[in-house]
């Protein structure tokens, strides 16, 4: 089955190169787009918790320099 | 204030929908590539050439598929301004142009034993062509303004053109072409290609399916979490009820200016 | 309401025959493209007369295209465009009236005298009013869909590239109808399907393409 696997009656090579050449974009697309949305995403979650975190000191500052 | 508690719910949903998505996905994959390459028989005419036909059809498929879902995103961003509809609109073009390349190369592929040249300017193959040119332009759109909410109206009216043009691009390709073979798969008195071939067929259009899914699903991510980006720099915390960041606004936007230029 | 239609209509086709205006150069344009196909095919009669069915109506699109930036652009920069849609009259007919000048003003003159070109072109006698025909029904069809790519790239920098990539898929099936209805003159194919199917496009694209370019405009001057 080996060599009539790869052979294919003689259609190997394009039917191997069609499946390729799918398989090479659909995981190329796959593998941009999972980065992206992990960066993306770690990005998004670091500038809030800094954001908070600049926020709450500047609170705590507040409270410091004005006690009512 | 739906701004946010919308795409959050949104990416909540994403997250618990991926993993099985993954999984039914791989499955799929495996499965139909098994029966594609190795279980189904040669077609008594192509031969073994014929498999190609269980890339080609689902990318075609899949081509046509993802305008559809641009078209629906951009009827949605213009008539009810939804913010996961240019997220959406965005996220899938990509994915279209992908499939729409495939169905072209595999084509091309296919056409090369069939009809012994890569390329024939049969009506299918040409009517996907210029569905090829039309998420070029798609994308030209969205890369064009520099607003990116003028860039997701523009882009959603261009969709909306160009779906109400299909019809008749593919009939007007038809009539011009009278060397096509007859669509095979969708026609009105059902399918005619042999039942021996359904199978793995089948199992390859939903294989493609399910991968969009996965892949429409982080690009959605991707562009949600992008816009958050973009909102936390001048916006304060969406956690903020909306009481409270009214009257903050003002003054956190000063202050985040402020923050920036030093 | 008609007043001010025709009164808009009249001062763009004037604007494009001032100084400045692009009309000369249009038609200019279109004789000198069509020139190039028998360099470029040679001067074989038998040849060209297949193609000239075709050649014109490229020559035709692409004269169409060139003059497509300007349609709103100078409008856009100087607030009159501002000033329009604040008129008395609703912004889609607006875009109908300009989008109607520029069928006048640029692209009627190239109907006009294409039946010429087909001549040089060694275009069956016969097949020259097919041709003139076909032209002056679909090429409205040119002016109305230029208008949503004119539209939607009148804020965009360098906007002109970018209208033909728009534009010119959308332009297939007039392209298609209208060479058909050329070369179905000594063909089997019928005609007057290729003529009907070219005016229901320009009829539909008068509908359709002033409404979204009217959308697309609305955007731009936010």
């Amino acid at each position: 089955m080996g060599h009539e696997f790869f052979h294919m009656g003689g259609y190997g090579g394009y039917i191997w190169a069609a499946y390729g050449l799918v398989f090479l974009v659909l995981i190329a697309l796959a593998w941009l787009s999972w980065r992206e949305q992990k960066i993306n995403g770690l990005r998004a979650e670091m500038l809030k918790a800094a954001r908070s975190r600049r926020r709450s000191d500047h609170a705590e500052k507040d409270r410091l320099e004005t006690p009512s | 204030m739906h701004w946010f508690a919308n795409p959050a719910r949104f990416v909540r949903l994403a997250d618990r929908i991926l993993p099985v998505a993954m999984l039914l996905c791989f499955g799929l994959f495996a499965t139909g590539l098994y029966w594609a390459l190795i279980l189904s028989p040669a077609d008594y005419q192509q031969g073994s050439s014929v498999r190609i036909m269980y890339v080609h059809v689902p990318s075609a498929y899949m081509a046509m598929f993802c305008y559809l879902v641009m078209a629906a995103a951009g009827f949605s961003t213009l008539v009810w301004r939804h913010p996961l509809a240019d997220v959406a609109g965005k996220a899938v073009a990509p994915i279209g142009l992908a499939f729409t390349g495939l169905a072209l190369a595999t084509g091309s592929l296919w056409g090369k034993p069939m009809w012994g040249a890569w390329w024939v300017w049969d009506a299918r193959l040409t009517s996907v062509l210029v569905l090829f040119f039309l998420y070029l332009g798609y994308l030209a759109i969205w890369g064009a303004f520099d607003d990116r909410s003028k860039a997701a109206r523009a882009a959603a009216i261009l969709a909306l053109v160009g779906v109400i043009n299909l019809p008749i691009i593919k009939f007007s390709v038809d009539w011009w072409t009278t060397l096509h073979q007859p669509a095979s798969l969708f026609r009105a008195d059902g399918p005619r290609i042999d039942p021996s071939m359904r199978p793995p067929l089948y199992l390859m259009l939903a294989a493609f399916q399910t991968y969009f899914v996965v892949i429409f699903l982080w690009r959605m991510k991707a562009g949600l979490a992008a816009l958050k980006l973009q909102a936390l720099g001048a916006m304060p915390s969406p956690k903020q009820n909306h009481e409270q960041r009214h009257d903050q606004h003002h003054e956190q936007n000063l202050a985040t200016r402020t923050e920036e230029a030093l | 309401m008609l007043r001010a239609f025709f009164i808009l209509m009249m001062r763009d086709i004037g604007l494009s025959y001032k100084q400045g205006g692009a009309a000369g150069l249009v038609i200019a344009f279109y004789a000198v493209a069509i020139s190039l196909f028998p360099f470029g095919v040679g001067p074989d009669s038998a040849i060209l007369a297949r193609i000239a069915g075709g050649v014109l109506w490229i020559a035709a699109l692409l004269s169409a295209l060139l003059s497509l930036d300007r349609l709103f652009q100078a409008d856009y920069e100087d607030g009159t465009l501002d000033a329009l849609a604040l008129g008395p009259l609703p912004l889609p007919l607006v875009v109908l009236a300009k989008a109607l000048a520029h069928w006048l003003a640029m692209l009627l003159p190239l109907v006009i005298l294409s039946p010429l070109f087909g001549l040089m072109l060694h275009l069956e006698a016969q097949a020259l009013p097919t041709l003139f025909l076909a032209l002056l029904i679909g090429t409205p069809a040119l002016s109305l869909l230029g208008a949503v790519a004119a539209g939607l790239t009148v804020a965009v920098r360098r906007g002109g590239a970018l209208i033909a990539l728009l534009v010119l898929p959308l332009y297939i099936p007039t392209l298609i109808f209208g060479v058909g209805a050329v070369d179905a003159v000594d063909g089997l194919a019928s005609v007057s399907a290729n003529l009907n199917f070219l005016g229901g496009l320009s009829l539909m694209f008068a509908v359709l393409g002033p409404l979204a370019t009217a959308g697309a405009l609305r955007l731009a001057m936010e």
